[in-house]
């Protein structure tokens, strides 16, 4: 078991939880994996790739409460009943919003999603294959995707025979 | 640094999927699990699995409650507020919970020996995961495509009826 | 993030530790997002009107600021900002107020991993194009929350139109770059870039027939993901009203708005940086002005794409999902299946 020495915080709750020959017996399993977890986790990767995406994410919230706090603090506030309701170009509103959904969204959301993870699979077999040719392994290489790509592509014609493809 | 990210990603992960649970629209329910899902992508990352946070958004965040969002939609009733029962109205959950609880305790103390030891290098990264499941895992990756392609014809036999497509 | 470090450690003489490496971060982060909330803010509405009103023989903006209405984007965010902030009785409060900020957030995230210069990253990551197409999935889920949130039926199928439209046209967007993952052999954004160096035969798009045929699919696809003509289905005003955004007023339509041309000059940079060289030039392999040289291609870029909607007419939905699965997804299919046997020939070739 390793304990990154470097970071205060971990060492500062291994001191304050537990003693390190406690840690080594049975009954603390669960706490020594939450450590090798840490540690599993290269402070490099922290630094330079995930923690900058914390600040993006904290930076865009920031900036959208920002300009929405100056718009509520700059703003007229002069709200009125008919002001309030939902817009129908100018009539009074008729009916809610109980429209009947196609069923071909749920099918195009559900054959992206089919689709998508086909993508994802893809990208590590396209990072990989350059690196195969070199090894000399070129027929598998190609072949293994092919057989992957070719199954999907015969769900596509299927789908396509089917007419599941056509928005009318 | 990683503990405080730890707990704050966990607490808050907690938090979406109690909200999820208790949520009494549908909708509402939905967007809580989406910020479930990214909270447990920011665990992820935190384990030095990259390509799983990323799959986790790309996935679950991004394709599985899009697809849940059109259904909810299609299905919901005449008004905004629709009255649902939650989870929360239900109190046969609490022991069941309590038990499965009981129960993942028991197993993470058990079956943890011999599984603690160091990733290596490079493990959770693209190269890593492409290693594996090009060579070792070869089959099962075949496979996956095999079963996108039940998943296919699974869709498009839900949405016809005898005659065909319904358009 | 580099470019940030250097000049705090050799110009200030400063010793960076951890800590000093997020404040450098968050330095970049705060550069870059400035650079791109001004751009498009500023730039891109304004060039839009007078690309308009070029292409319809009129004028375009005019009155503000000295030159051809310069400062009108100005005066047009100081005006949102005193606008009247609506919520409609009937909405879901808690989602309406949500939705446009999570739109903005997903437009704002996938600039963490564009690689404007040789160190001008946020975050330089070893799955930075995986990133970006995750991140950007957000927008979709934000745009149904809005739709279904403003309990407005035009709304609610601008919402549907949109999420349907922009999660078909993401499959021939990701298979698109595939090529060029494959030519490259990493999703590092800065690992692609670096990789096209050489001048312009070395750019992935005119690299070879495959990856030029890539490029255009992306780009095709890349205008229907940001939802603009001839592509912008969910916002037919002659049916839609406005689309998802119909009952958004002052600041929260202009984060909507925002987002849209921040979108439009992310795709354009994501298509610089993957298929159009980067911050590299035509000739050689000297590295001049990155920053400026990525830029003009962006910048190119987008152009294109506000002459393409003021030029084309709006497509049916019907032809838009023909041209999305029966035209780009089997023609991206066929890309990546022949830069798969020209890297295998070219490599025995060359062995």
């Amino acid at each position: 078991m390793v304990v990154d020495r470097r970071d205060f915080s971990v060492n500062f709750l291994i001191a304050l939880l537990i003693t390190n020959k406690e840690l080594a017996s049975r009954k603390y399993a669960r706490l020594r994996v939450i450590y090798i977890w840490f540690d599993a986790g290269e402070a490099a990767f922290m630094a330079e790739q995930f923690v900058p995406l914390l600040l993006v994410i904290s930076l865009a919230l920031i900036f959208a409460l920002l300009f929405l706090g100056l718009s509520y603090w700059l703003g007229p506030k002069k709200a009125s009943k008919l002001k309030k309701t939902v817009y129908e170009c100018g009539i009074p509103v008729r009916g809610g919003i109980e429209i009947r959904f196609f069923i071909r969204f749920f099918l195009v959301a559900l054959l992206f999603l089919l689709f998508d993870l086909e993508a994802v699979f893809i990208y590590p077999w396209a990072v990989m294959y350059q690196s195969m040719l070199d090894g000399g392994r070129m027929i598998f290489a190609l072949s293994e995707m092919g057989v992957f790509v070719g199954i999907l592509v015969v769900g596509l014609v299927y789908v396509w025979k089917k007419g599941a493809l056509e928005w009318q | 640094m990683e503990a405080v990210l730890f707990y704050l990603f966990g607490a808050l992960l907690l938090g979406g999927a109690i909200a999820a649970m208790t949520s009494r629209s549908a909708v509402a329910a939905v967007v809580w699990l989406i910020f479930a899902f990214v909270n447990a992508a920011g665990i992820y990352a935190l384990l030095a699995a990259p390509v799983l946070a990323i799959l986790q958004i790309l996935i679950y965040a991004g394709a599985i409650m899009v697809l849940f969002l059109f259904v909810v939609m299609m299905l919901q009733g005449p008004t905004l507020k629709s009255e649902l029962k939650s989870i929360g109205d239900r109190k046969w959950w609490l022991p069941v919970g309590a038990v499965l609880v009981a129960l993942l305790n028991w197993m993470h103390g058990v079956s943890l020996e011999g599984f603690t030891n160091d990733a290596p290098a490079g493990f959770g990264e693209i190269k890593g995961v492409a290693e594996l499941l090009l060579n070792k895992y070869m089959i099962t990756f075949e496979m996956i495509s095999l079963v996108l392609l039940v998943a296919i014809i699974g869709a498009v036999a839900l949405a016809s009826n005898k005659k065909g497509m319904p358009w | 993030m580099e470019i940030i470090t250097k000049l705090l450690t050799e110009t200030f003489g400063l010793q960076l530790d951890n800590t000093g490496q997020l404040v450098a971060g968050g330095l970049t982060m705060a550069l870059i997002m400035a650079l791109v909330m001004a751009t498009c803010a500023i730039v891109w509405t304004w060039a839009e009107r007078k690309v308009a009103g070029f292409i319809q023989s009129r004028y375009g903006p005019m009155r503000v600021g000295k030159y051809h209405g310069a400062l009108q984007p100005v005066a047009d965010m100081v005006k949102i900002l005193g606008k009247e902030d609506i919520i409609p009785d009937d909405a879901d409060k808690p989602l309406f107020v949500l939705a446009p900020i999570i739109i903005f957030i997903a437009s704002l995230l996938p600039w963490a991993a564009v690689p404007f210069a040789p160190g001008f990253i946020a975050s330089d990551m070893d799955l930075g194009l995986f990133y970006i197409f995750a991140v950007s999935s957000g927008a979709i889920v934000g745009i149904l929350m809005a739709g279904w949130a403003s309990n407005n039926k035009w709304a609610l199928y601008g919402a549907a139109r949109g999420a349907a439209q922009m999660v078909s046209y993401e499959i021939p967007l990701a298979l698109a770059t595939i090529p060029v993952v494959m030519r490259t052999g990493s999703l590092n954004m800065n690992d692609i870039v670096i990789g096209q160096q050489g001048g312009i035969f070395h750019w992935n798009a005119f690299h070879d027939p495959f990856l030029f045929v890539a490029f255009m699919i992306y780009f095709i696809s890349s205008i229907a993901e940001v939802n603009r003509g001839p592509f912008d289905m969910p916002e037919t005003e002659s049916e839609l009203v406005a689309g998802y955004h119909t009952e958004y007023t002052g600041m929260r339509f202009a984060l909507f708005f925002l987002s849209e041309y921040a979108n439009l000059f992310l795709v354009s940079c994501i298509a610089t940086a993957v298929f159009l060289g980067g911050w590299n030039l035509p000739v050689g392999n000297a590295v001049v002005l990155p920053g400026l040289v990525f830029l003009a291609k962006a910048v190119l870029l987008v152009l294109i794409q506000i002459w393409i909607r003021w030029t084309l007419p709006r497509l049916r939905v019907d032809q838009l999902m023909h041209v999305c699965w029966k035209v780009l997804i089997p023609l991206s299919l066929l890309c990546l299946l022949g830069s798969g046997i020209l890297l295998m020939v070219s490599g025995e070739i060359a062995a």
